[in-house]
């Protein structure tokens, strides 16, 4: 799933760099990439289909990252 | 007058012959376009109209009778020739022409090798039913009841609830079924998925590890995993990815890395420096359970390969396809 950073920053600290935020989604198990330099790509798989939505994706990165939103 | 003449000396010339070879110039020289009954032909050009007729016919008269005694001359020169020549020229004391041995299909040989190895570990090797119930297939999988993979555009259904199986799990489920743990089996065959390309054929093989006993963790399936592709791709590095699946829960997908650019990216791996080989995983509890295992006293992992695929990255073979197209000269490469 391709998301947009600048998006992301709706819900999610705007400081973070797309590199940190790469590397944690890794270390935590997901397939993450950057794109360029407004955009990453991330697997997700079937059973996942709360992180489908932009919301979603946003919730579980702040768990991750035990931030809030 | 002339052409009697003509026609007795071929006659002459005919009996004369020798070898067929003779006989087929003298045709020529009397039949061919510059023969000497074409240029008769064209004399009888100059004639009168009533005499061209009744000369016309003599000609073309001695002309078949020509051929008539021409070719039997050549059946009787082909005969003659067959009886002295060849036994002549024979050489019976040669040694006979040997049988071709004929040689083993590659997925033969990737399917050998691979029993080879889990004989080895002290594995079963089961096989079972290709035609499955959609019980079997799917719902003691803990696949739900509307999962894609139910769809006819993906499985093949003979009636209502008969489908041809999509994986060899359903063996194992009937092994635990009516046996009880520990289990360590492979089941390997054929298996079906509507799918035709490059890389996927309707039909393929596939064999499938099933390991069920007290204390089995993600560990042991990580060593049973690299020691099995080691056995295949010797030092190759291996790469475990979280993934899904109904049926095991944590999943993974196994890479290997890529032998043709060593990590760099190539059209091979489709420029991730990996190659996708297969996907395993700790069995499900709820698998277990409804096959009547006590899922607290005992766990297993569970890993499925392609054989199709495995074959075309240990060969070299570019098109899956190519396996089951029977083509003599793919076959005489193994």
């Amino acid at each position: 799933m391709r998301i947009c950073s600048e998006w992301l920053g709706e819900f999610l600290d705007k400081e973070i760099s797309l590199e940190s935020l790469v590397n944690t989604l890794i270390n935590n198990g997901y397939e993450a990439s950057i794109i360029n330099k407004e955009m990453i790509d991330v697997e997700l798989t079937n059973n996942r289909l709360d992180c489908f939505s932009l919301f979603g994706f946003s919730r579980e990165v702040s768990i991750i990252q035990k931030k809030k939103l | 007058m002339l052409d009697k003449n003509v026609l007795n000396k071929a006659l002459e010339l005919i009996s004369e012959a020798f070898t067929i070879t003779e006989l087929e110039l003298l045709k020529v020289s009397y039949l061919g376009k510059k023969g000497i009954y074409s240029n008769l032909f064209e004399k009888l050009k100059n004639l009168e109209a009533s005499l061209y007729l009744t000369e016309y016919t003599v000609l073309n008269e001695s002309k078949k009778e020509f051929l008539n005694i021409y070719n039997k001359k050549k059946k009787h020169l082909r005969m003659s020739s067959f009886n002295t020549s060849t036994i002549d020229t024979f050489d019976l004391t040669l040694p006979g022409r040997g049988l071709g041995l004929g040689s083993l299909h590659p997925i033969t040989n990737i399917i050998d090798k691979i029993e080879r190895f889990f004989i080895s570990m002290g594995f079963d090797i089961v096989c079972g039913l290709e035609i499955e119930d959609s019980y079997h297939n799917f719902d003691a999988l803990n696949i739900r009841s509307n999962h894609p993979a139910r769809y006819s555009s993906d499985t093949f259904y003979v009636r209502n609830n008969l489908l041809l199986r999509t994986h060899t799990s359903p063996v194992q489920v009937r092994v635990m079924e009516n046996n009880e743990p520990p289990f360590r089996l492979i089941t390997i065959g054929k298996v079906y998925r509507v799918d035709s390309d490059t890389t996927h054929t309707p039909m393929f093989h596939q064999v499938e590890v099933l390991v069920v006993d007290y204390d089995v963790n993600f560990t042991y399936l990580r060593w049973v995993l690299t020691k099995f592709l080691n056995f295949f791709f010797p030092d190759v590095v291996v790469r475990f990815r979280s993934s899904y699946f109904p049926f095991t829960e944590p999943s993974a997908e196994v890479d290997v890395c890529c032998f043709k650019c060593v990590g760099s990216g190539c059209s091979l791996c489709s420029f991730t420096g990996w190659l996708e080989l297969l996907g395993c995983g700790m069995v499900q509890p709820i698998v277990l359970d409804s096959c009547g295992i006590n899922y607290e006293k005992y766990s297993g992992f569970a890993f499925g390969v392609g054989i199709d695929r495995l074959a075309m990255l240990y060969y070299g073979i570019s098109d899956l396809r190519l396996n089951f197209d029977n083509d003599i000269r793919f076959l005489n490469q193994f």
